[in-house]
């Protein structure tokens, strides 16, 4: 079991249609700053980036720096398609804080980040000492909330006029979405059992 | 305009594809944009933007049938 005191190997994931490498959280800094030009996509994440100097850009990658964070950078599988990020920074009690960008906008609306973050969710818990997992989705962020409802995260609250809205500079609501390692157990089990039931249906067994 | 309506519209679905009952996980094509664009019609049916709490709950047929019906 691996805790997040421990020196963290590099860690590859592999999903059905991706590769997760593992990359510090400066070379995710790196390789995404170019990603900062793109408004729409860093409204997703809340992010003000106009004229944002790349220095800025590294900054706000500080608290995934070290042991505390961890960062995939996702891959279409089979290529050198760099698609989008997934990161998780630790907290005390060994409980993680999930951010995930998906810039490659082919993506969009097939389900990607579920299946992403199911593997990583299953990684987080298999294979660590993790006790929970949870997001902080703008109440807006539509997309956002329907994947953290698809993947059974449950609200634990709704933080009131908590960050502003960069399109027209409203305050808004934020959504606290938790997930506990013995729900997602539980969850994987329905799932496998789901997919053994639909098994016996196919083959008539 | 009925749930089922609005959903068929909003997914591009025909409409005999739509149950009359359900959660959005068993529903084809109801994906994370899908789910945005329901959201969206839901609003521009109400003539008003949906609370964070409503956006929260609205995840079944029988959810967004009972919005459209109260306001």
């Amino acid at each position: 079991m691996l805790f997040f005191n421990d020196k963290i190997e590099p860690i590859t994931i592999e999903t059905e249609r991706f590769v997760l490498k593992r990359w510090t959280a400066l070379q995710l800094a790196r390789e995404t700053f170019s990603w900062t030009k793109d408004i729409e996509l860093m409204r997703t994440l809340g992010v003000q980036t106009v004229g944002m100097t790349e220095k800025k850009w590294r900054k706000s990658f500080k608290s995934l720096r070290g042991k505390r964070g961890i960062c995939w950078a996702i891959f279409l599988k089979g290529t050198e398609d760099f698609v989008g990020y997934h990161t998780i920074q630790m907290e005390d009690n060994d409980i993680g804080q999930l951010t995930v960008v998906i810039k490659n906008r082919d993506w969009w609306g097939k389900n990607a980040v579920i299946e992403i973050r199911t593997a990583v969710c299953d990684y987080m818990f298999t294979n660590t000492a993790c006790t929970k997992l949870y997001g902080l989705p703008r109440a807006r962020n539509l997309p956002s909330i329907f994947n953290y409802q698809s993947l059974g995260f449950k609200v634990e609250g709704v933080m009131r006029q908590h960050a502003k809205d960069l399109g027209n500079g409203k305050l808004i609501d934020v959504v606290i979405f938790g997930l506990l390692r013995d729900e997602w157990k539980d969850l994987a089990e329905s799932r496998s059992a789901l997919q053994n039931s639909n098994h016996d249906e196919t083959t008539g067994t | 305009m009925t749930a089922n309506t609005l959903i068929a519209t909003a997914l591009n679905r025909p409409l005999g594809e739509i149950p009359r009952k359900g959660h959005f996980s068993q529903i084809s094509g109801w994906d994370s944009l899908g789910h945005m664009r329901i959201m969206l019609s839901v609003e521009a049916s109400l003539g008003r933007e949906l609370t964070s709490m409503e956006m929260l709950t609205l995840t079944t047929i029988e959810s967004i049938e009972e919005i459209l019906k109260s306001g």
